[in-house]
């Protein structure tokens, strides 16, 4: 899963993940190490000096310091636990070697040193006589023969430490290994569905988020997250959290309120969680609807109120205007009456009318609600509009007209110059259209009339022929006539 | 190749039209029109294809003529000029006219900006037969006796004259300026329609002295078909009587009752006679226009 995570994404969190899992690695082996390293690395050096094995349950005999400035000696210790002095090499051969709390070795049968753990023979018994497994000494930091009361100190108050002791720690270590990797692998998992998820379905992550742009809340590979980072605006609607949404990283989701907030982690059940993001962004929606329609019935409300004001100042107006005009035709229509006793203005003061517009304008009709209708009075002069159009249908109609004037005083002028039969029965061939190779048109004199004339008698009876017929034909038609 | 792209509303929404100003499709033919063709990664509608082919060969006249204007030769201009030009014009008129009955012939409306391009077309083509006719033509009085020296020529100059104002003001910016105007304006082109029949008249009078195709020699014995008077005439009675009001709202009762069959069927006759006559007109526009182009001009 985490490997085909880091494959999925195409290199976008594997630096990251393989960074948290190092970093898990080292924090785990350090705390292991600090923890639990001394206590294992004696129980092994045990292991590699001591014969027995550190697990079996043995006999032992911690030197005691020395009273009455006597120091305790092997001979003694043999007197005392196996009755029999003469058998201290015993001892000595049990515990030749070995390291001692205060790090030093017994080498010889005749150094001992208060604190050191002897271990005794199966049949040794008696006052300061252990059973027990034989407690682990730790390696010191130093050679240094001053330390031995300190470890003599620490032998003494922990008798029961040992290698299974050791052991156990070591397990507790590698658990902590294993719960910080499974927090690890967690995370990636979080992260790498995080970021399947499109950017504006994500629910925000809380205003602290957002003013510190961090990239663990946005991920590692968020394109600015730095300080000064701030979320892309999507236009459209501010967000608002519902109420009961909180801050945390996890969004609380519809219907979540009783589950536990370990149970939202986005590790688990993709489908689920694309369903919780789907429900979330449905009920996003239908807020900002409802925000909208909210919004949208005011604005029409108060688009409702402007209006109805405008009309009610318009028909106020309208009034005004009408009372103005009556009054005006008025005193039109009596002129002849003194100035003195004309009527009054009728309505408002005369101090908010106009003091000369409308003197010569037409009545508007006004048609006040409630009030019968009155009839408007007629404009004296069209509507603008009617003589751009009647101005500009001029145009093509007087040139119209020149070229028609034109063809009747050009036509009239033929007429007058050549005749009526000339202009209207024309012969056949008279002016007809000159055949000739291609080419430009030769110049020709204007001799058609001298032509006519030559022919007029000639060919009296074919008229109504044609101009473009040829000379040919038109002779054919009039042979065929005749 | 292109593909067609049909939603499953058949037209694509245009986003950049409000309601009111998207004409919704009044037929199954219209709304088939307003889907989509793929070309090469754009989307053309069908209409837009179909209106470009058949707007198309509105400029064959010109086409035709324009090798003629280009090298200045003068004898094709003096012999088929106003032949291919007024010939052009004249199916172009036809043409315009035909955009109105077709629509109350089908019901539907897909070609009706046939109508305007057609028109401009028209305009172009007959100012330019006005152009050339006057400073080619070999007729006695100069550029005036060659525009109004004789009664056709009037007839055909105050066709001119009323069709270039209207080819200025047919462009949206016009149509705008001008407001309710406009439409009565565009509508002296029935007084163009009714002056081509002076025109004819004048040119070729009622006899069959132009009842040949081609050079005088080749006879096809069918003279009232290549008589450009009977020809206007024979285009002109279908669209004249689908243009009555009574026809009109008969033939839309027909199209509401779902009986468009019998509307058809009804104008089958007038349908085929205007396109028998309509047929000679082309025949006789691309048989004088081709050669026209070669420079080796036909008349007759």
């Amino acid at each position: 899963m985490l490997s085909r995570g880091i494959r999925g994404s195409a290199g976008g969190f594997a630096r990251p993940a393989a960074y948290v899992a190092a970093a898990a690695l080292v924090v785990t082996a350090m705390a292991v190490a600090m923890w639990a390293g001394p206590l294992a690395g004696a129980g092994a050096r045990t292991q590699s000096h001591a014969s027995a094995p550190p697990r079996a349950r043995v006999k032992f005999y911690i030197v005691p310091p020395p009273e009455d400035g006597s120091a305790e000696s092997l001979f003694a210790i043999a007197a005392t636990t196996l009755g029999d002095g003469g058998q201290f090499m015993e001892i000595f051969n049990l515990n030749k070697g070995r390291l001692q709390p205060d790090g030093g070795r017994l080498t010889s049968p005749q150094t001992i040193e208060p604190g050191w753990i002897l271990r005794l023979p199966a049949d040794a018994a008696g006052p300061g006589v252990h059973i027990g497994l034989l407690p682990a000494v730790a390696r010191p930091a130093s050679h240094r023969p001053s330390r031995p009361a300190a470890g003599v100190a620490a032998s003494s108050h922990f008798p029961s430490l040992s290698g299974a002791a050791g052991s156990a720690t070591v397990i507790s270590g590698a658990l902590l290994a294993l719960l910080a990797a499974g927090m690890a692998f967690g995370l990636f998992r979080r992260r790498a569905i995080f970021r399947r998820i499109p950017m504006h379905v994500r629910a925000p992550r809380g205003p602290a988020a957002d003013r510190t742009g961090s990239s663990a809340a946005m991920g590692p590979k968020m394109p600015s997250a730095g300080p000064g980072w701030e979320r892309p605006r999507v236009p459209g609607p501010v967000w608002q959290a519902p109420a009961g949404r909180s801050g945390q990283g996890i969004p609380q989701l519809p219907g979540d309120q009783g589950t536990a907030p370990a149970d939202l982690s986005w590790a688990g059940e993709p489908v689920r969680l694309a369903n919780r993001i789907l429900s979330d962004a449905d009920q996003q929606a239908a807020e900002i609807r409802q925000q909208a329609a909210c919004q949208a019935g005011d604005m029409r409300e108060a688009a409702e109120r402007d209006a109805a004001e405008l009309r009610a100042t318009l028909m106020e107006m309208s009034a005004e205007l009408g009372r103005m005009a009556a009054y005006v035709t008025g005193i039109l229509q009596t002129t002849a009456t003194p100035a003195t006793a004309r009527a009054a203005w009728p309505g408002k003061s005369p101090a908010t009318r106009p003091a000369t517009k409308s003197a010569t304008r037409p009545a508007e009709p006004v048609t006040m609600p409630g009030e019968p209708p009155t009839q408007p009075a007629r404009p004296a002069a069209k509507p603008a509009t009617r003589s751009r159009q009647f101005r500009a249908a001029r145009l093509p109609v007087l040139a119209m007209g020149v070229a028609l004037l034109f063809g009747l005083i050009a036509a009239t002028t033929e007429m007058a110059l050549h005749g009526y039969d000339f202009f209207v029965f024309r012969p056949p061939g008279t002016g007809a259209t000159q055949q000739g190779p291609p080419g430009p048109a030769p110049s020709r004199p204007p001799t058609a009339h001298r032509h006519y004339q030559a022919t007029r008698c000639a060919q009296a009876g074919t008229r109504g022929a044609h101009h473009h017929s040829r000379p040919d034909t038109a002779q054919a038609t009039s042979a065929e006539r005749r | 190749m292109a593909t067609p792209v049909a939603g499953p509303s058949g037209a694509r929404p245009r986003p950049n039209k409000a309601p009111g100003q998207q004409r919704a499709a009044r037929n199954p033919v219209d709304a088939w029109m307003d889907q989509d063709f793929k070309f090469a990664g754009s989307f053309i509608k069908r209409k837009t294809v179909a209106l470009f082919l058949l707007g198309v060969p509105a400029l064959a006249p010109l086409f035709f003529m324009s090798r003629a204007v280009i090298e200045l030769n003068s004898n094709t201009m003096n012999q088929v000029e106003a032949d291919v030009l007024g010939t052009g014009a004249m199916a172009l008129l036809i043409l315009t006219l035909t955009i109105t009955p077709l629509v109350t012939l089908t019901g539907q409306h897909w070609f009706v900006p046939l109508r305007k391009w057609y028109g401009i077309v028209l305009g172009c083509t007959a100012t330019t037969d006005a152009v050339l006719a006057s400073i080619t033509t070999s007729f006695a009085g100069g550029v005036i006796g060659r525009l109004t020296g004789h009664t056709f020529l009037l007839a055909g100059f105050v066709m001119v004259a009323i069709l270039f104002p209207l080819l200025l003001i047919s462009s949206n910016r016009a149509q705008r300026s001008l407001g309710k105007y406009w439409k009565p304006l565009q509508k002296l082109t029935y007084a163009v329609w009714g002056l081509l029949f002076v025109h004819l008249a004048l040119l070729e009078g009622f006899g069959f002295q132009h009842g040949t195709n081609g050079p005088s020699s080749s006879i096809d014995h069918n003279p009232v078909l290549h008589q450009r008077l009977y020809q206007l005439t024979a285009c002109s009675l279908p669209l004249l009587l689908l243009r009555l009001p009574p026809v009109k709202r008969w033939a839309a009762r027909q199209h509401k009752a779902g009986h468009e069959k019998v509307v058809y069927l009804v104008f089958l006759p007038l349908a085929a006679l205007y396109i028998i006559f309509f047929a000679y007109i082309v025949n006789e526009e691309i048989f004088k226009g081709v050669s026209a182009f070669r420079l080796q001009p036909v008349n007759g």
